[in-house]
């Protein structure tokens, strides 16, 4: 049952008939007539069960850009539906307006009348948002009274993780580009493949000049130097391990740590898509969470996207002895392997730590972390004696981080600690570091 | 399996659907059962309708057993139209503090035969009825015990005392100067009795004698039914603080009021209420958000912080921020991956030109006390930035200078650079050898 305003308007303006009558007859008079009216205007609405609801499909979208849901309704009543439609998207879905009008015309067994609901939606929050339910409301004629009721049919939307640190990539691919061709890499070794041959400029190394390829363009001009160029080794591969553990849910200065590392990751997979390598990615806590791989159909980056999005920090410690299995699982060859986790010293002591030596054995390991810009504040304020204790506090958890680092370093493994907004960026420049010095 | 299930759930969607109706049909039995409870109470001491021990509801109940209409009187307004109502009827005035007013008390006084009693186990009805005279209470008596039963007396002029023969009930005493009942003791004033006979009516000192409680007792009962049982009607007022004030001393306001205010305040709480109904329907049900996990940082270090505080710990905490600042010193000097602190403090001594025994003074310091960890801590950051603030002009493109002087000093530092730095300067290594 639903009464309007207008059914409340109608009830205050009787008042003035009980001005001028004033009895207890009148009183239940109008009480009467209101609920009359009202019973009326119900029973004369268009029955809000008469319809079918249908869920457009929506299309992926990435966080903070805004989106527009679809909805359906099918009339098959015979009376004339009119009123208010609510769809109940959840708080983080953002839609702007929630209630909308509708006007459905007499529909029969024959005839179906449709409408469509448009909701606009920002969304507020990476994942699978949902939409339970749809509520009609139908006003009778009178527009005193009338009916609800709430379908429920879900709607779901998939946001994907932002991915601001798009920005860096285009400076980054341009590292690489440079790398590729414009550059001698001058470390010899198995793997480099030949790429060119171009005119000697100065600052080029001397060993890298092809006499055959000198004496073939001697001219009357006069001396010209040929040089080799290489290009840095393509089908190499690239396991991006996200911890998606109970670390991974600390806030440090405005995200989870979990959303710093996709960031992070996702930078890197593009880039290293960019540089044709395979890119492979997963998340774990005490099993595989989600997983993408560049094998795939499709655009690699928007797989990692949709992978990670419905990936949520869980509070339960990360089982890292699953991972020498998992990377078997996914390539037998040497590749590079970027462990996206926290430099803690519980976790990774119990966890990461044992199987490290047979990580680092077969494959390229580096660990990236955010660091908490927050420690090194405390640790700098030194002014009352609650606040040096907080500095000692802060100081002795960066010398665990410290050590930690050094124990990972004796490994054999890359640490990359950085601020969530520096993280992603120094990642790809380790990975080009990297595959400059033909590491990979 | 299947069929449960499809009940199973028809039963629920259709709670569902009657959910409003039958929150509202729960909620009237509820309101109409709290009304009928709230309006069915009676815990008036002497009230009527009273069950508990100091009630009269037993006494009612006998009474209209024996036909006996009891009409109660709650102000003197409804008594006086009862009066008038039934000519004969006797007329019971009970008084449990509150006395009725003046004029009520003249009418007593010119009732004609109309029986009177009157009831109360203090002296303020007695007072009212004899303002001028002497004082005519005696002192109360108390109650229970074998030895308090009172006798009617051989002078009792009233047949219902006589009848009635005891009384044994706490209650008031009174002189008169007219035999009474029931003479509780005698002394230089008189016969102190609790029943007397005034010019308003019968006295009677002890209504606790008519109580659930204690109408068993002696002739209580009797006594009832002689007082009270005489005639088909009652009257029986029971005066409030308020009805001492007659309609000449006090009008209500509503009397100056139009007849209409009364109605529409009645129908605007009606409106009220359909303003409830219609702002209170939501559009949809409530939708909830699955919160992720999240866990502030630094928490850690916050908790292990005010740990250190309140157990004092200044000799743990002044060793912490050592090795720290010696750990920051050795890479800030570039001194490989595990100086000794001597070679620390001889280092930062000559990029800061100090002398390095103060230094290791310095460093050596332990503090006892809040204070002195405060100033040592104060002391080990000046240092830290004197040595930077050094390390800068000794390299004035600063630390991301690579470099020549660096490359003779081990290999060090080069780990300690950030990434950026190092991919540059490893690129240039490789292109220069």
């Amino acid at each position: 049952m639903v009464l309007t305003r207008r059914f409340l308007y109608l009830a205050l303006v009787l008042s003035a008939a009980v001005v001028v009558f004033p009895a207890p007859a009148t009183l239940l008079g109008c009480a009467l007539l209101l609920v009359l009216l009202a019973a009326l205007d119900m029973v004369l609405a268009g029955s809000p069960r008469s319809v079918r609801v249908e869920r457009v499909p929506t299309t992926d979208v990435r966080l903070g850009q805004p989106t527009t849901a679809s909805t359906t309704v099918h009339h098959h009543g015979s009376r004339r539906l009119r009123g208010q439609v609510k769809d109940g998207w959840q708080p983080s879905a953002g839609a702007r307006q929630q209630v909308s009008p509708i006007q459905l015309g007499p529909g029969s067994s024959s005839r179906i009348e449709t409408a469509r609901i448009e909701t606009a939606l920002r969304p507020t929050r990476r994942g699978d948002l949902h939409s339970e339910h749809l509520s009609l409301r139908s006003i009778g004629p009178l527009g005193l009274a009338g009916r609800q009721v709430t379908h429920r049919v879900r709607h779901t939307l998939r946001v994907l993780p932002p991915f601001h640190s798009r920005r860096h990539l285009p400076s980054k691919l341009q590292r690489l580009r440079e790398l590729d061709g414009a550059t001698a890499v001058q470390i010899r070794g198995a793997g480099h493949e030949f790429d060119s041959l171009r005119d000697y400029v100065r600052g080029d190394d001397v060993r890298s000049i092809d006499w055959r390829a000198t004496a073939r363009r001697q001219s009357s001009q006069g001396q010209h130097l040929v040089v080799r160029t290489w290009r840095p080794e393509r089908d190499r591969r690239v396991i991006l391990a996200l911890d998606s553990s109970r670390t991974s849910a600390v806030r440090i200065e405005d995200e989870p740590r979990l959303d710093s590392g996709m960031e992070a990751a996702l930078l890197l997979g593009a880039l290293a898509a960019g540089a044709g390598d395979r890119v492979d990615y997963f998340s774990f806590d005490r099993g595989v969470s989600s997983q993408a791989r560049s094998g795939m159909r499709g655009d690699l980056l928007h797989q990692m996207a949709e992978a990670m999005s419905t990936v949520e920090p869980r509070l339960v410690e990360a089982d890292f002895s699953q991972l020498p299995g998992q990377i078997r699982m996914i390539s037998s060859q040497r590749s590079l392997l970027v462990v996206l986790t926290s430099l803690d010293s519980g976790s990774l002591e119990e966890g990461l730590l044992p199987v490290l030596p047979a990580l680092s054995q077969r494959h390229l390991v580096v660990l990236a972390a955010v660091r908490d810009p927050e420690l090194d504040r405390r640790a700098r304020a030194r002014e009352t004696t609650g606040e040096v204790y907080r500095a000692a506090a802060a100081e002795r958890a960066l010398i665990e981080k410290e050590a930690l680092r050094r124990q990972l370093a004796s490994l054999g493994v890359e640490v990359v600690e950085a601020t969530p907004h520096q993280l992603p960026p120094q990642l790809a420049d380790t990975y080009i570091r990297l595959k400059a010095s033909g590491r990979l | 399996m299947t069929t449960t299930a499809t009940l199973g759930s028809t039963l629920r969607s259709g709670f569902q659907r009657w959910q409003f109706w039958l929150l509202l049909l729960v909620l009237g039995v509820l309101a109409v059962a709290l009304v009928r409870s709230v309006s069915d109470e009676d815990l008036d001491r002497f009230g009527l309708g009273n069950t508990s021990l100091d009630g009269y509801a037993a006494l009612s109940e006998v009474l209209e057993d024996r036909e006996v209409q009891i009409h109660p009187a709650p102000s003197a307004e409804i008594a006086r139209e009862l009066l008038t109502e039934h000519p004969g009827a006797p007329l019971v005035v009970l008084s449990t503090g509150d006395v009725p007013d003046d004029a009520f008390v003249e009418g007593l006084r010119a009732r004609g035969d109309r029986p009177v009693v009157l009831l109360s186990e203090g002296s303020e009805l007695l007072s009212a009825l004899h303002p001028e005279g002497p004082e005519l209470y005696a002192g109360a008596h108390p109650g229970g015990g074998s030895g308090s039963a009172l006798e009617a007396g051989a002078q009792c002029p009233l047949d219902a005392a006589v009848n009635a023969a005891t009384v044994q009930a706490p209650g008031a005493l009174f002189y008169s100067d007219e035999p009474g009942c029931f003479t509780g003791f005698s002394d230089d004033a008189g016969d102190a009795q609790m029943l007397i006979e005034t010019d308003a009516g019968v006295f009677f000192g002890a209504p606790a004698a008519f109580t659930n409680q204690n109408i068993t007792d002696a002739g209580h009962a009797a006594l009832a039914l002689w007082l009270f049982g005489a005639e088909d009607d009652l009257i029986w007022y029971t005066p409030m603080g308020l009805d001492t004030l007659d309609d000449q001393q006090w009008a209500s306001p509503m009397d100056f009021l139009p007849d209409w205010v009364t109605p529409l305040a009645w129908w605007l709480l009606l409106c009220v209420l359909v303003m409830m109904l219609v702002l209170g329907r939501r559009p949809g049900p409530v939708v909830g958000e699955p919160l992720p996990v999240q866990v502030p940082a630094a928490e850690t270090a916050e908790g292990r912080g005010r740990m250190y505080q309140s157990a004092n710990a200044v000799t743990a905490s002044a060793q912490t921020l050592r090795s720290a600042h010696l750990i920051r010193l050795a890479r800030l000097l570039r001194l490989g991956a595990a100086p000794r602190e001597a070679s620390i403090i001889d280092a930062a001594a000559r990029q800061v030109r100090r002398d390095p025994a103060q230094l290791g003074a310095l460093l050596a310091r332990q503090p006892r006390r809040n204070s002195d960890l405060v100033a040592y801590a104060q002391a080990l950051a000046q240092l830290e930035d004197e040595v930077q603030r050094a390390a800068l002009s000794h390299h004035p493109s600063g630390r991301h200078t690579n470099g020549q002087q660096d490359t003779g000093r081990g290999s060090g530092p080069r780990n300690e650079q950030d990434p950026t730095h190092l991919n540059h300067q490893q690129g240039k290594n490789t292109s220069n050898d």
